[in-house]
């Protein structure tokens, strides 16, 4: 399931949109991802297309290596 | 009974818990746990720090089930991301200085069958046997979700009982449960997920077992309302939240419950305060002068004007805590710390922050102590340590006493404008430090996991509420009050014994005594800050204990009346001037408002650091108190270099 799960959001399906690929609940999507976070194989997006805020602080995710707002 | 240790002090949990079995509760964030502990053990609780480090514990006994029970921290996952969740991780797998545990008592939310399975799912691998709680049933109810404990208790082959922790519902069931499991462990083992086969990758083998299982769990044992996998349907905390969590109504909302907290720990708490004061330094304190009468003068003085002085200053500060830790309650448990933390969180992440620091920050510009006391709320051990560090420079009440007073002194056309700015600069103070620990000593700070699940709007429960506030406030009057019984009769012996022939004890001048030459003997450290003299240090160091009495260690230093009005200084205003324009070589107004900036900048009062170290250590306390005269002395030092020359 987790693979499945990771061979989804590596095709750049944001959660909400795999679990309906999968058809598994928005929470085992959800749980399945912070756990992949968690292993370090994800990287959580941010910023304004993503609806989140950017993270703050020196450990930024690699994710935000080209931003430009980056600092 | 109750004791709270600071970090590395106390005992290992289970060790604190005689010869019974030892239970741990075990669920994520906000399942309940704390509720379920609170019932079990009822008062016979105590709050500790597990060793080594600043992570919070509640250990019991439940008398019930005839075992000790430890109250883990809410953990989403064992592989931990946080203090708090290795110290859960440490104390599932046996290992660390948190103690091990015989049984897992494992809370399973309804609302969120899925995350507690994934928890379930990881104790059970961890090979510990488990009896568990299903909580929040009549929430998913609400929201057209059911998971049936039959099922459950089938599914997972453990016995599994259906629980209200507010009401107690399911609690003598749940310890009989829990009685039956210690006697008998096989019995409570989980027929959880299995050993992976080998694979490229132990860890994802691991998962996919992981994960198998619990969808494999949750297809036979929940129920979801047809629609696209399962959404739930909308409940009337959803339609609350979807005002409430609006910003235009939100923002509102959130500034009126923090004016409202302030309202509640200045307005409401010191006449209560005062009240106590009272009772014991005059009722108590004559009663005891009186039954001293025939004892030497330095007995009475020591025990009435040190100890008992000590002992009204932490009965006085008792119910401004109970004030705080009720409100702290009722919004936790009400269900809108959570949205306040929703609401203020862009904010609050400008310093790293989670949302719910904005309480804590707020509070802090009433009283440092209750603020203190309010970073419980925080999710995480780090993050209440960072917020704890920079609480002391919010600018409590207590310190616009001396700022008024110097502000009417030396800027008398302009004393709003001076301590506003002395505000201005508390605020830009604690974002400035809270970016500089950021990027240094603060570094491993994480995010929020990445699913935070808002609360239902609930009832709170005042039984428990009082419950937990009794034993927090013993908890600070017991360890906080020690400190600062021991530091105030310390300092009224230095007050008491001259330090110049021609005096007798408790008889002396106070610049003739040994306090009054340690103030000269450190005023020279003020020379570039433009107020080296021994009634500035003096004044410093009694502010060390509480700035409420900085003004009047003023007046007794110069011989004349404290001002009843500290914007109305008189005869006190009058030397201030004399002395501050010697001391500064012309520029008073420079050199006075640098002391108003060092009495903003170092430590707040004996009480805040006793409650600091009651929190998180000496060792913290300790830097935190160093941290802060470092500042107070280079800001102030700044201040009057750059003022004396405008």
């Amino acid at each position: 399931m987790l693979a499945d799960v990771l061979r989804e959001t590596d095709r750049g399906l944001r959660p909400e949109l795999v679990a309906e690929a999968l058809g598994l609940p928005d929470e085992v999507v959800a749980l399945a991802l912070d756990h992949a976070e968690r292993l370090g194989l994800v990287v959580r997006s941010c910023g304004p297309a993503s609806g989140r805020p950017c993270p703050t602080g020196p450990d930024r995710p690699v994710a935000c290596a080209g931003c430009p707002l980056a600092r | 009974m109750s004791c709270h240790d600071p970090a590395g002090a106390g005992p290992a949990p289970a060790a604190t818990l005689d010869r019974r079995a030892t239970v741990a509760l075990v669920g994520p964030p906000n399942v309940g746990k704390s509720t379920l502990f609170n019932a079990a053990t009822g008062a016979r609780q105590h709050v500790v720090n597990a060793p080594g480090t600043t992570v919070e514990l509640a250990t019991g006994t439940w008398r019930a089930a005839d075992v000790g029970l430890v109250d883990l921290p809410g953990a989403y996952s064992l592989l931990a991301r946080t203090p708090d969740e290795q110290v859960t991780a440490d104390a599932v797998a046996g290992v660390g200085r948190a103690g091990d545990v015989d049984l897992v008592v494992a809370l399973v939310d309804a609302t969120a069958a899925a995350r507690s399975l994934y928890l379930v799912g990881q104790v059970a691998r961890a090979g510990k046997p488990v009896v568990v709680g299903l909580t929040m049933r009549d929430v998913a109810a609400s929201r057209g979700v059911g998971v049936d404990p039959d099922a459950l208790a089938a599914a997972l082959g453990v016995p599994v009982v259906g629980l209200d922790p507010r009401s107690g519902r399911g609690l003598d069931e749940l310890a009989a449960h829990v009685g039956a499991a210690v006697a008998d462990p096989d019995a409570a083992r989980v027929r959880g997920p299995r050993a992976p086969a080998a694979g490229d990758d132990p860890r994802l083998a691991e998962a996919e077992a992981l994960f198998g299982w619990v969808t494999g769990v949750l297809e036979a044992v929940e129920h979801r309302p047809a629609g696209r996998a399962g959404r739930a349907v909308r409940t009337r905390s959803d339609r609350v939240d979807s005002v409430l969590l609006r910003p235009w109504v939100g923002i509102p909302v959130l500034l009126a419950v923090m004016w409202a907290l302030f309202q509640l720990v200045t307005v409401a708490a010191v006449p209560l305060m005062d009240w106590v004061g009272r009772a014991v330094n005059g009722w108590f304190g004559g009663l005891l002068a009186g039954w001293l009468s025939a004892a030497p003068a330095w007995v009475g003085g020591f025990l009435v004007d040190g100890v008992l002085a000590g002992a009204a200053t932490v009965l006085s500060f008792a119910p401004l805590m109970g004030i705080m830790f009720v409100a702290v309650a009722v919004l936790e448990d009400s269900g809108y710390l959570a949205r306040a933390a929703f609401v203020a969180d862009r904010a609050m992440r400008g310093i790293g922050l989670d949302g719910r620091a904005v309480l804590p920050l707020v509070v802090g510009f009433g009283c440092n102590v209750p603020a203190l006391a309010a970073t419980r709320t925080l999710p995480h051990a780090r993050q209440r340590l960072l917020t704890g560090l920079l609480i002391p420079l919010t600018s409590c009440t207590a310190r616009l006493t001396v700022y008024l007073m110097l502000a009417a002194v030396f800027f008398p056309s302009n004393p709003g404008t001076a301590v506003f700015a002395m505000y201005l600069l508390s605020a830009l103070l604690v974002v400035g430090a809270g970016l500089l620990l950021r990027r240094t000593t603060f570094r491993d700070l994480v995010r929020e996991p990445f699913v935070l699940a808002l609360p239902a709007y609930q009832r709170p429960r005042l039984r428990a509420i009082a419950t937990s506030t009794g034993v927090r406030v013993w908890a600070f009057v017991h360890k906080a009050g020690t400190i600062i019984v021991l530091t105030l009769s310390a300092v009224w012996v230095l007050m008491a014994v001259p330090a110049a022939p021609g005096h007798a004890v408790t008889d002396v001048p106070i610049e003739d005594s040994v306090y009054g030459r340690v103030a000269e003997g450190i005023a020279p450290v003020f020379g570039p800050a433009g107020f080296a003299d021994w009634h500035a240090s003096s004044a410093l160091m009694t502010g060390f204990v509480a700035k409420e009495v900085v003004v009047g260690s003023m007046a007794q230093g110069y011989a004349v009346a404290e001002p009843e009005d500290p914007s109305l200084p008189g005869d006190l205003g009058t030397q201030l001037r004399a002395t501050f324009d010697r001391t500064s070589g012309g520029a008073g107004g420079a050199a006075a408002f640098a002391f108003m900036v060092f009495v903003l900048a170092y430590t707040p009062c004996l009480a805040t650091l006793a409650e600091q170290a009651r929190l998180f250590g000496r060792r913290w306390t300790a830097i935190a108190v160093a941290a802060q005269l470092v500042l107070a002395w280079l800001l102030s030092v700044a201040v009057f270099q750059v003022g004396r020359l405008l």
